[in-house]
């Protein structure tokens, strides 16, 4: 599972974000995710990738790309 | 600003099982005609009075995502009474002076059946259950649609929630607390579990299968029981002077709230305290034309 191409489709077909705008790593909030709407979509990809997200974490992220990054290295992780 | 302002109402707005508006609701009572049936459609269990399910707050404008069902309609019927009052665009000046004051007797019942069904199933919680469950979920929806940063109040008690808003709104204004409060009530208990704890308590309606629209039947002999339903209603109130320097159109006028309890039975009125709330009512100082 391509996580950069999963967090595109969850953020345009579940959280109607501009497709455009995740061709340019715009910030989340960019995107039309507010600090709510922020937390809605964490939520999501933990069921998507099995993954839990601590709270330090979450606080720091601010593009897709930093998310991207995130799940990836929590998949690293929960895979050793 | 006179401290002895009529409060008047210059906005409304409704959604009920008679459809989509104040109107709707006004000429489907007129016409003597039953949004009641059999509830839920595939099982028909009980009696409900539901919104219509093309009508209903599913994907509009600008709502939240999984905001509750009751925030959904009183959001629909805020927006009417905001147009009906010329007041689209509250004008940025006079949002901190436009408070909203709204009740509900169940609040987020869909919310709260969805976070249990997720808990016993094993399931986490939503990460906004707790924001949308509050219930001020509904104050903050509609502040937040027009952008109205005046007073607020949730109220809950129980069938009077919408009428204890309305009459505190109404003192509020009197009192010059705000030149105008967006107010009404909201309720959508028709989930399972709600209509449960109803039917738990021996006050249903007992379903007429052969005509559903009939099984609520007050003064009737045959009469089993209430029957729930689902909707919303909204009225902008504003203080006279208020109405008047806009040249709003002005519907009526509040001229007065009285507010008296029990102290006898959870759920059994006893008279005495409504003849009371009522005689208050008319005391009202305000109530004498000027």
């Amino acid at each position: 599972m391509d996580t950069r191409q999963t967090l595109a489709d969850i953020a345009i077909k579940e959280f109607q974000c501009d497709p455009e705008k995740i061709k340019e790593d715009a910030s989340i909030k960019d995107l039309g995710i507010d600090s709510l709407g922020l937390l809605e979509f964490i939520f999501r990809i933990e069921e998507v990738f099995a993954i839990r997200v601590d709270n330090e974490d979450a606080e720091k992220v601010q593009t897709l790309t930093d998310i991207s990054n995130l799940v990836d290295r929590l998949r690293t992780m929960a895979a050793a | 600003m006179s401290l002895h302002d009529r409060v008047v109402i210059t906005g409304l707005g409704a959604v009920s099982a008679l459809g989509l508006g104040a109107k709707a609701l006004f000429a489907g009572s007129l016409a003597g005609r039953s949004g009641i049936r059999l509830w839920p459609p595939e099982a028909g269990i009980w009696a409900a009075a539901p919104v219509p399910g093309n009508l209903g707050p599913v994907g509009m404008h600008q709502l939240p995502a999984h905001v509750d069902r009751h925030v959904g309609l009183a959001t629909l019927a805020v927006r009417e009474a905001m147009a009906d009052a010329g007041l689209e665009n509250v004008p940025a000046a006079e949002s901190a002076s436009t408070g909203v004051y709204w009740g509900t007797g169940v609040g987020s019942a869909a919310t709260v059946e969805d976070s249990y069904g997720r808990l016993h199933s094993g399931q986490r919680a939503r990460p906004l259950t707790i924001l949308l469950a509050m219930q001020n979920a509904a104050v903050a929806q509609i502040a937040l649609d027009h952008g109205l940063r005046g007073p607020q109040l949730s109220v809950s008690q129980a069938c009077a929630s919408a009428a204890a808003a309305i009459g505190e709104a109404m003192l509020a204004l009197r009192w010059g607390r705000a030149e105008r409060i967006v107010v009404g009530g909201a309720e959508a208990p028709l989930v399972a579990g709600q209509l449960q704890a109803w039917d738990a308590l021996r006050v249903l309606a007992k379903a007429d299968k052969l005509s559903p629209e009939q099984s609520c039947r007050p003064f009737d002999r045959r009469r089993s029981g209430l029957v729930l339903g689902e909707g919303a209603a909204a009225l902008v109130l504003e203080r006279e002077s208020t109405a008047r320097r806009r040249g709003a159109r002005i519907h009526a006028e509040l001229c007065g709230y009285g507010n008296a309890g029990d102290a006898s039975h959870y759920a059994r009125p006893d008279p005495a305290g409504q003849q009371r709330a009522m005689e208050l009512t008319l005391q009202d100082p305000c109530r004498t034309p000027a």
